[in-house]
């Protein structure tokens, strides 16, 4: 069925795009601002934390990468270690951040959702 | 940075990072990497490989160019890094990827090592044989006396590539002649016995010295000790290897200065003119290891953090480095943790 839609892409195609131009919206730093939104988290906790919720595995690299970028830009802070585990929690400028960052990614979402289900389509 | 419980594979892509980075983040991400492979599937285990792999070299780069590398060329080198650790999981097993990334950590730390101060003398205090043996489910923990045996061999062949030149090894005290039951005492004689005849002296890479008192060992087993030390007498690798066999360190000194003191009276000396002129120097003499260096280091394995009467004249000014592993289990990159605890300390000699 899928195949006789016109113009459209073929698998490898979407996912290409995904990952490389709409990748931004799964942004790994984006997920780890969200995850310390509701308290405090160590490495293994924000990445359960987010796979439970948004199905996004976020490798140690990449997490890493996240909480060193977040960490220099002074969106969130190191808390003391508890045995080997570091803690991180947002600061007010990372609150900000995540704050503006959420609206416009509201606007987008409703702008999208409602245009969707003025043409009989729901999310 | 990385804990001894960590798995090899932490620490060998923790090395990927850059030292300063390593510095902040190392203990923290290691403790990350160990949570999320430990117990996990083996493509789960490969994944988590492959991201940190990839956040290491993005690191890297990010230091090197200031910018993180393109999406593409990291999905690119991330679809590669994935296939080439599954291609090489598949074809080698992961035992052997496992031996991989020992080899590599190995060859880490003697990069490190080079150029830096050596231990003239180890002391090994070879603990733990039969606490192995019992946590591996041996039917008799004696057993774990001959694999501690036979890896003795191993780490003495260690401190021949590492370039050391004088070994002492504690192989039976006088207590464990006396307080062991004589089945087991009779079965660590007979490893002892089988030790020295083996490549220990077949290779004749180390000349043999004793220390302790032959006397009271069985007849067979202080025989073998005699034959090995006579066997390497002509060893010209400068390499010296003393075994500790039915030694005591306090017994030692005693023998010491009862030989000093026969030695003074053959001489005509008085016990006044002894009391009067004796100095450490004498004593030294008159030790099982008369001629040999002080030990700068002394390794104990198994984690208990004493000396246990080993070596107690000559190890007054020794580095001591206490190591968690039973010693059947104690590897070369804790052998060479241990040089490199050895180079990083100031020595003082108590001053």
């Amino acid at each position: 069925m899928a195949a006789g839609r016109p113009g459209r892409r073929s698998r490898t195609e979407v996912r290409a795009v995904t990952d490389d131009d709409l990748g931004r919206w799964s942004d790994p730093p984006l997920l780890v601002l969200a995850s310390l939104a509701d308290g405090p988290k160590h490495g293994y906790a924000i990445t359960q934390d987010v796979y439970g919720e948004t199905g996004v595995r976020l490798g140690p690299g990449t997490l890493y990468g996240a909480i060193s970028r977040l960490e220099e830009r002074g969106l969130i802070e190191a808390l003391p270690p508890e045995k080997r585990r570091r803690p991180y929690q947002l600061t007010a400028a990372g609150e900000q951040v995540l704050a503006d960052t959420a609206k416009k990614l509201r606007q987008v979402a409703d702008l999208g959702l409602s245009r969707l289900s003025g043409r009989g389509i729901t999310a | 940075m990385t804990a001894p419980e960590d798995p090899l594979l932490v620490r060998v892509v923790l090395g990927l990072y850059p030292a300063r980075w390593r510095e902040r983040y190392g203990e923290e991400f290691a403790a990350l990497l160990s949570d999320m492979t430990a117990g996990k599937s083996r493509l789960a285990r490969i994944w988590a490989i492959t991201d940190a792999t990839l956040g290491g070299i993005d690191t890297r780069l990010r230091l090197l160019r200031g910018n993180a590398m393109p999406g593409r060329v990291r999905m690119i080198l991330k679809a590669a890094i994935y296939s080439s650790l599954r291609a090489a999981a598949a074809v080698t097993g992961i035992g052997e990827l496992r031996q991989m990334a020992y080899r590599l950590y190995a060859r880490r730390l003697r990069r490190e090592m080079a150029g830096k101060p050596l231990p003239r003398h180890v002391g090994l205090i070879m603990d733990g044989n039969r606490r192995w043996a019992l946590g591996r489910g041996m039917a008799s923990a004696s057993l774990g006396h001959k694999y501690g045996a036979e890896h003795a061999e191993e780490v003495l062949s260690w401190c021949e590539t590492a370039g050391i030149r004088h070994v002492t090894v504690f192989m039976c005290s006088t207590e464990n002649l006396t307080s062991r039951d004589s089945d087991e005492v009779a079965f660590l004689m007979q490893v002892i016995e089988e030790f020295v005849a083996g490549r220990l002296t077949r290779e004749a890479a180390w000349r043999v010295h004793i220390a302790g008192s032959l006397d009271v060992l069985p007849d067979t087993t202080a025989r073998a000790l005699k034959e090995a030390v006579e066997v390497s007498r002509d060893c010209d690798t400068g390499r010296h290897v003393t075994l500790a066999v039915g030694y005591g360190g306090r017994q030692e000194v005693i023998d010491a200065l009862r030989s000093l003191l026969h030695e003074r009276a053959e001489q005509g000396a008085t016990l006044a003119d002894v009391a009067e002129t004796i100095t450490t120097g004498d004593i030294a003499r008159h030790l099982y290891t008369a001629g040999q260096p002080d030990p700068d280091l002394v390794i104990r394995t198994s984690g208990e953090q004493r000396l246990s009467n080993f070596l107690l004249w000559q190890s007054a000014y020794s580095e001591l480095y206490f190591c968690e592993a039973y010693w059947p289990a104690f590897r070369e990159i804790d052998f060479l943790r241990a040089l490199r605890s050895f180079a990083a300390r100031q020595r003082r000699y108590g001053s």
